[in-house]
């Protein structure tokens, strides 16, 4: 899942479908390890229980009292929102638009978008910017907690790729970050997901 | 500047050229010992360092050593451009020129050094140089067998004159391509003063090659096949500069063809324009050269000698040479685009013209009558001083030492009276290829001071992202300022709050204190005995004798100095407000003044369009072989830069139509009596809020009949024979629609003027053409000032917003309040259908689905608008104004967004939807077909959920209604039970949110009705109420309410509750 993340970041081009391919057979691979490691298979390497993959820093959020982590690179902004400007006809999620330096962006309400229950006030909506090659969108979630870096146990990786992806479209895995010596869990946010899927794309037209 | 901070500057300078000699000393050096790999390098250093001690120099009138660094640079830009080698002789004199100048700073530390021997040893030595190698190529071309002699005996003597030996050596060639008449000119002048010879030129002119006697002779040809391969960054930045001097040589040669029709005496500004041309050729040529794009060096070279020629030596300017200057220019611009680009061929007929118009000019400017000749006040007064045959020489073109004079006198304030008090100029002479004629003729090339200044204007390019973003960031401090000056009108009001608040506590004091003396005098004794008494005083004193203290005394005077205290800090307050209050204001202007000017930069004037214009009408008159000039009016006008990029490709096609399809041939202009020469002219105007275009051209109209033949064919369906003549030319912008049976290689395609059309439909423009048969044919295009300056009416639709663009408003109506709730209106017997946007969009707030359609007030508006062919009458619920909008497009965001074009950015940085008209009428059509309101259903399952909140309270109600809006789900709102009926009954929601306990009706009574009511029995209703009891969930759930919860309610509570009722509405049973 590792790779999944990293195709949000700007260096790792998503759209080659080179990549998309090695991307996929290092998936079956992982998967496979972790059924032939249920079944007892000796011949695999020894598991690496300890061994911890950076990730690289994350922003984290609160979205409907889940933590969830974006990475850095696929973050423009983050802040308060001012204004928003409803427009009609629009699904429940898609709030509007706002006027960021002059440059007009579409609200989504992540909330709502996944289907939780939407926390943040009326008064204060806290936003990130999130955007790809194509994309830039900002979505309003419940509390932005700051910057992490995040970390993720080789094994675990594996395992919770095949657990998370049965389980959630837009979730690409648990993630853990140290505070005070103390390892925190975190839900990884899957922007790629988010950005490309058919509920956004049919309303946010790509924008190059 | 005053006399100390100049000596301060000029010992700066001297120390800077100081910093550079020992560089420049060791770099020579090196390529003395040949202990470099890098000459190219080493040299461009060198030039660097040299012109910047140049231009330093010059800067601050150290007037000997600017120009002394001016000849060392001539002679490195010569070397860099591959027209001179590297030899003992360069090295020697420019490191003894080093030296020089060390000298000299040194000398300038302590007195006043003579630089004027500084200048005069440095020239003497580099004229030599000069005059070695500038005669060289001449003979190196056509010398061939002798050539490898010749260059032995040159470097076998580079240190024993050899203009001497050279001279010796080519006396007895008579094949030489320099006649003895040049050589015995050249060597008079040479010996009479060889500084002011300007020998450069003898090889370009000489040969065709710019380029150097050692080199082989197909590197100095334009190979075409040849790859020209340049460093990026290099590539990069010519191609920055060659775009300003292209687009300057351009726009001279408009202003000299629109002013020139026939043969005319050169005038002054003409000398001005020839010169700005060859300046920008010059610098082209220059640049091109060391950066080794070769072809754009060989032409620029040919092509400055031809302006030489023209500036120089005519006195007659005519319609020809501007053409030769044109196409020229246009191979220029070729080859700096593109080196590769064969060229040859335009190149080998404009040498063969160029000659030929030299020639002419010549002949028929001796026959100009002086007075002819427009003189300038100056001129008159100052005549040129007459030449004598023996004045020395320079060359045509203009050498470092002008270059160093221009810069002085063009960033100098004294620049006047250098020019005035300098040495002479005008004597330059030329040898030209073809010639073995010799002209001697002056050369004007000092100008006013202002023209000078003008011509050095300075630019910066910006990338226009950057303006962009330049404009948000203004557009954000706009924002931000408006939210500080909420927060300071906040603060006012509180401060206004506070002083009133002190002004009663003050009063209250003010009241207690004379309570409190009042009521001390007739029970004196009291307080004495709390206070006074113990120091034995009470007894002794009447309290009106003395001041008889107490607590309370003493709280009410700590009270007292509080409000004292309280008075000063509000007044503080107040007056630190105010200066906020003013600086806020001050930054307000200057904001404003900051927006104002980020968006002139991106204005630009009609004339930056101009030269492709002109260049099209060339081009297609060339092809069409039709003689037309173009001339432009008013090309300064200014407009966003957007919209000329969007008009020039329609201006282009229009242009090329006009002379294709509009202008007569010659021959048959001359038979009905025309100019041979036909006349395209462009006038732009501005009318009011609108930039006006008139094209119009004296050719033969538009030809109906073809028009009308070829409708018959496109369009068997229309009534083609029914249409006159304005209807007929409207054709004209349809897509596909060409009367040329062929296409050629300008027009015939069909798809000029649906371009010219789709261009103003994005520009929010129209275009309108009128033809005579036989008169021409004038085109009108009008368009808003800016094209993000959008003409709308600000209107209000329900509680929304938003700006209608006037151009699909026709009128503004009133209607009465039946009137407005009728389907269609009737207007001068028309029926048009009334469209109630509000409703139609689903907006919050609007009087038909809120159901006060009947109680607004005494009359409404609507818009009557017309679009595409629809036409219909909007009601809105307010009109706000009309203002210029700045349209942001959706585009990179949104698309596809139903009814919204894009959006405008208020002053405040709030955001207006701008309507998209055409949209409603499809809304409208879509809704009456289904019988419901469209759109809310454009993406399927995410239809809004229409929530009625009944509730006595308005916390409740105002709470609920957040937390509803939040989820994303529409809420609306009743006070009471009778409310609820009522609005159920006017929309149906899709569920209820009930309270209990309301006056007029409580919630299980309006639960009876609605149970009575087939029609509402399955609208899920929840109660929400503070009563917890069984009995009341009972009760609830025997009158069909199916969830019941208690307040406070739980966000995740409310939201499962209402999420699970609202997709399973005909769910039975209660949720509880």
């Amino acid at each position: 899942m590792t790779d999944q993340l990293l195709r949000t970041s700007p260096q790792t081009p998503p759209d080659t479908h080179e990549y998309e391919l090695l991307d996929l057979l290092k998936l079956i691979n992982d998967e496979l390890t972790v059924v032939l490691r249920a079944q007892g298979d000796d011949t695999l390497p020894a598991q690496k229980d300890k061994e911890l993959d950076n990730i690289g820093s994350h922003i984290c959020f609160e979205l409907g009292g889940q933590l969830l982590a974006i990475p850095l690179s696929a973050v423009l902004e983050v802040g308060d929102l001012q204004i928003l400007q409803a427009l009609p006809l629009l699904p429940h999620w898609l709030s509007g638009i706002t006027n960021i330096r002059g440059e007009i962006v579409s609200v989504v309400n992540l909330a709502l978008f996944l289907d939780r229950i939407n926390q943040s006030s009326v008064n204060r909506r806290p936003f990130l910017v999130v955007h790809d090659d194509t994309i830039k969108i900002l979505v309003t979630v419940d509390r932005v907690v700051g910057t992490r870096t995040l970390y993720i146990p080789s094994l675990e990786l594996s395992k919770r790729n095949a657990e998370t992806l049965s389980q959630a479209e837009y979730f690409a895995g648990r993630a853990i970050y140290k505070e005070q010596d103390e390892e925190q869990e975190i839900d990884l946010f899957d922007l790629h997901a988010f950005l490309s899927s058919r509920k956004l794309r049919e309303i946010v037209a790509a924008s190059h | 500047m005053t006399a100390a901070e100049q000596i301060s500057i000029v010992t700066e300078v001297i120390q800077e050229v100081e910093s550079y000699l020992p560089d420049m000393s060791s770099y020579l050096h090196a390529l003395a010992s040949s202990n470099t790999d890098h000459e190219e390098e080493t040299g461009k250093e060198l030039h660097r360092m040299t012109h910047t001690i140049k231009g330093t120099a010059a800067m601050v009138q150290l007037e000997e050593l600017s120009k002394t660094a001016a000849l060392m640079e001539d002679v490195l830009d010569d070397i860099l451009a591959g027209q001179q080698g590297w030899n003992k002789q360069v090295i020697q004199v420019m490191s003894n020129t080093v030296n020089d100048i060390g000298s000299y700073c040194i000398a300038l530390h302590k007195d006043t050094p003579d630089g004027v021997e500084l200048y005069h040893t440095a020239r003497a030595a580099f004229e030599e140089i000069k005059d070695t190698f500038s005669v060289q190529p001449a003979v190196a071309t056509e010398l061939s067998q002798e050539e490898g002699d010749l260059l032995a005996f040159l470097d076998g003597n580079e240190d024993d004159e050899p203009d001497d030996a050279f001279l010796q050596h080519f006396s007895g060639e008579e094949e030489s391509a320099v006649s003895e008449d040049d050589l015995a000119m050249l060597l008079g002048s040479s010996v009479s003063d060889p500084a002011e010879i300007k020998l450069e030129e003898l090889l370009g002119i000489e040969s065709d090659d710019p380029g150097e006697f050692d080199s082989d002779e197909e590197t100095v040809e334009l190979l075409p096949s040849a790859e020209v391969s340049i460093d990026q960054e290099l590539q990069e930045s010519f191609d920055e500069e060659a775009e300003e001097h292209l687009d300057n040589i351009g726009r001279q040669l408009n202003e000299l063809a629109s002013a020139i029709s026939e043969r005319t005496a050169v005038s002054e500004e003409f000398r001005e324009r020839l010169h700005s041309i060859r300046r920008s050729v010059h610098t082209l040529k220059g640049a091109a050269a060391v950066i080794g794009i070769e072809p754009v060096a060989a032409w620029g070279h040919d092509f400055e000698d031809f302006l030489d020629s023209l500036h120089d030596e005519s006195d007659t300017i005519s319609p020809r040479s501007i053409a030769a200057m044109q196409d020229g220019a246009d191979i220029l611009e070729k080859i700096a685009l593109n080196p590769n680009v064969d060229v040859s061929s335009e190149i080998s007929t404009l040498q063969d013209i160029f000659p030929t118009i030299t020639a002419d000019a010549a002949v028929n400017g001796e026959s100009i009558p002086e007075k002819a000749v427009p003189q300038t006040a100056k001129e008159q007064e100052s005549p040129e001083p007459a030449l004598a045959p023996d004045i020395p020489v320079e060359s045509g073109k203009e050498t470092s030492e002008e270059h160093a004079l221009h810069d002085r006198a063009a960033d100098s304030d004294e620049g006047e009276s250098f020019t005035d008090s300098g040495p002479t100029r005008e004597h330059i002479f030329s040898i030209r290829k073809e010639g073995s004629a010799k002209h001697f003729s002056p050369i004007r090339i000092a100008g006013s001071k202002n023209k000078r200044k003008q011509a050095r204007t300075r630019t910066l390019r910006v990338g226009s992202e950057k303006i962009a973003e330049l404009m948000g960031l203004s557009g954000d401090m706009a924002i931000n300022l408006s939210s500080f000056e909420n927060s300071s009108s906040s603060m006012q009001s509180g401060l206004n709050e506070f002083e009133i608040t002190l002004q009663r506590l003050k009063g209250i004091v003010s009241r207690l204190e004379t309570g409190d003396k009042q009521r001390s005098i007739p029970n004196l004794a009291a307080p004495a005995e709390n206070s006074l008494s113990r120091y034995g005083t009470a007894d002794e004193f009447d309290p009106l004798e003395m001041d008889h203290y107490s607590e309370f005394h003493i709280l009410l005077n700590s009270l007292n100095e509080a409000v004292v205290d309280l008075e000063s800090i509000s007044s503080q307050a107040f007056g630190v407000h105010d200066s906020w209050r003013l600086a806020v204001d001050r930054q307000r202007r200057i904001v404003g003044d900051v927006q104002g000017a980020v968006q002139s930069i991106q204005m630009t004037p009609f004339s930056t369009l101009s030269n492709r214009l002109y260049k099209t009408v060339r081009e297609s008159a060339r092809v069409t072989e039709k003689q037309v000039r173009l001339l432009i009016e008013g090309g300064s006008m200014e407009m966003d830069t957007h919209i000329w990029n969007v008009l020039a490709d329609a201006l282009m096609h229009m242009l090329r139509n006009c002379v294709d399809h509009g202008i007569e041939s010659a021959d048959e202009r001359l038979l009905i009596d025309k100019p041979e020469q036909a006349t395209i002219q462009i006038k732009c105007s501005r009318q009011g809020s609108h930039f006006v275009l008139r094209l119009s051209d004296d050719g033969g109209g538009l030809n109906y009949d073809a028009i009308r033949n070829r409708a018959l064919t496109l369009y068997p369906e229309t009534d083609v024979e029914g249409m006159n003549n304005k209807e007929l030319a409207a054709l004209i912008f349809r897509q596909g629609f060409s009367i040329r049976p062929k296409v050629t290689s300008i027009s015939g395609r069909g798809v000029g003027m649906d371009v010219v059309r789709n261009a103003l439909d994005q520009l929010n423009g129209f275009i309108e053409v009128s033809s005579d048969t036989g008169q021409g044919t004038e085109f009108i295009l009008s368009m808003p000032i800016a094209v993000a300056q959008l003409p709308a009416l600000m209107v209000m639709f329900g509680k929304q917003q938003f700006a209608v663009p006037m151009r699909d408003i026709s009128s503004v109506l009133r209607l009465s309040p039946q009137e407005r709730q009728k389907e269609t209106f009737t207007v001068n017997d028309e029926s048009f259908p009334l469209l109630r946007p509000a409703e139609l969009m689903a907006l919050e707030g609007s009087p038909d689905l809120t159901g006060d359609r009947d109680d607004c007030r005494d009359s409404s508006l609507a818009l009557a608008v017309e679009t595409s062919g629809r036409r219909g009458l909007l009601v809105a619920d307010a009109i706000i104004g009309q203002r210029n909008v700045v349209f942001k497009s959706l585009g990179s965001h949104l698309q596809n967004i139903s009814c919204v074009a894009g959006a405008t950015i208020l002053g405040d940085g709030s955001l207006v939807p701008i309507l998209q008209t055409e949209d409603l009428f499809n809304l409208a059509e879509t809704a009456a077909q289904c019988n419901d309101t469209a759109g809310s259903e454009k993406y399927g399952d995410e239809k809004t959920v229409e929530i009625l909140i009944v509730d006595d309270s308005i916390s409740i109600r105002k709470v609920l209604g957040n937390f509803i809006t939040a989820q994303g789900w529409q809420p609306t709102t009743a006070h009471d039970g009778v409310d609820a009926i009522n609005k159920i009954k006017e929309r149906k929601p899709d569920l209820v949110i009930l309270d209990i306990e309301m006056p007029r009706m409580n919630g299980f009574e309006v639960l009876q009705t609605l149970q009575s009511q087939s029609a509402y029995r399955d609208l899920p209703v929840l109660m929400l109420t503070s009563r917890s009891a069984v009995k009341y969930r009972e009760k609830a759930a025997g009158l069909g309410a199916r969830g019941f919860v208690t307040k406070p309610f739980k966000d995740e509570e409310l939201t499962s509750l209402i999420s699970s009722l609202t997709t399973q509405k005909l769910a039975k049973g209660p949720q509880y």
